[in-house]
């Protein structure tokens, strides 16, 4: 009974790894080598289905504690091939209570389509040119990197220069995007 | 100085203060030099720290008996040297030529180049240390707004903020696009606040 638990929790991990996560490498004949070995996969494919549908429609209602044991509990009434044992509703059960927040985590990282700003550096470099008589170039510049990237892609470098007007310029912009933010998030 | 002075770090003409600020600091004693030598390496490791280094050369003032503003301005020149050989990537060798060219002692533009040597691979290290490819921030456009669903989850209420910088890369611009959650975006606004700050110490 220990082993069928466990084999069960595996596969939702499995699941979760590759649906969540971003592990391709997690694929289903992996699944059902290391987990179920005893069953065709014809038989392993219905159980598969079953579980990660299962999974899937836990996550996208992000259900609470409540919503989760009524959901199982109508899900192990079902008639047929359909219904869930009280093994693999127990396994769902423990799975979603100990992994609830990393999954909404991933959920919310993958709709962010555009890549996140990982970091970024700065550096003021004094220029040494006097004799110019062009006065854009003298001041101190600041050097900006910023680190982007999106979830499981290496990142991009993008370097940019700022003589004070343009800091300046950038400060006020960011400045309008804080009032806007701050005008939403009060009417909330 | 009326002639050329031929420099490794820099191919710009420098301002007349510059040789004349190199000359003043061959009058520091070696104690002195060395904690100015110090202090200076200690901003180069950490470039942010800017208000720090004022202070730092400010209480180096008053404890040597001198006037603070003029020691202050006597260290952005300095500083001139280490941060264009850092974009050239030059070694202590040539470093230390270019400080015998403008001007200081063979004592000190050992130690200084000494000191390059022993820091030198930290400080390629550093971000930004080698600019690659330096673009100019034409313009940014901004877009905020909140998800409230996706199609795999239903419920989310989740502020995002996309930001399109247009930038200037050689002879076209490119758009670069990111998008922030609220903390990234009150970070990035506080590291923009603190290079400003520090461009003021520096201006």
């Amino acid at each position: 009974m220990a082993d069928a638990a466990k084999a069960l929790s595996g596969l939702l991990s499995g699941i979760a790894q590759n649906v969540y996560h971003e592990k391709e490498e997690m694929t289903e004949d992996l699944l059902r080598r290391e987990l179920f070995p005893d069953l065709s996969e014809e038989q392993f494919r219905v159980l598969f289905d079953k579980m990660r549908g299962l999974l899937k429609s836990i996550a996208t209602a992000d259900m609470d504690h409540a919503q989760l044991e009524a959901f199982l509990t109508a899900q192990t009434r079902r008639q047929g091939s359909g219904g869930v044992t009280p093994e693999q509703a127990a396994a769902l059960s423990r799975f979603w209570k100990s992994q609830r927040v990393r999954v909404r985590e991933s959920l919310l990282a993958q709709s962010r389509w555009e890549p996140g700003l990982r970091g970024l550096s700065w550096r003021v470099d004094l220029q040494a040119a006097a004799g110019r008589a062009d006065a854009a170039h003298s001041g101190p510049v600041a050097l900006v990197e910023l680190q982007l990237g999106r979830a499981g892609q290496d990142s991009e470098f993008v370097c940019l220069e700022f003589d004070e007007a343009r800091v300046n310029q950038m400060l006020k912009k960011m400045a309008d995007v804080q009032e806007s933010v701050d005008r939403i998030v009060q009417h909330t | 100085m009326d002639e050329r002075m031929i420099l490794h770090f820099t191919k710009d003409v420098l301002p007349e203060a510059v040789s004349s600020d190199f000359l003043n600091l061959n009058k520091l004693n070696e104690q002195q030099f060395h904690r100015l030598i110090e202090i200076l390496f200690q901003f180069l490791l950490e470039p942010k720290e800017t208000e720090r280094f004022m202070q730092q050369l400010t209480d180096f003032a008053g404890e040597q008996g001198m006037s603070a503003a003029p020691l202050r301005n006597l260290m952005k020149s300095v500083l001139l040297v280490p941060q264009g050989a850092l974009k050239k990537n030059l070694s202590a060798d040539l470093l230390g030529e270019d400080l015998l060219t403008l001007g200081l002692s063979e004592d000190k533009a050992s130690h200084f180049s000494q000191q390059w040597a022993e820091h030198h691979a930290a400080l390629s290290r550093q971000a930004v240390s080698q600019a690659l490819m330096v673009n100019q921030l034409l313009d940014m456009e901004w877009k905020f707004g909140v998800t409230v669903g996706t199609s795999e989850t239903q419920k989310v209420g989740n502020i995002y903020l996309q930001l399109k910088l247009v930038v200037r890369k050689g002879n076209s611009t490119e758009n670069v696009y990111m998008e922030l959650t609220l903390p990234q975006f009150y970070n990035f606004l506080h590291e923009m606040e603190r290079a400003k700050a520090s461009m003021e110490c520096f201006s």
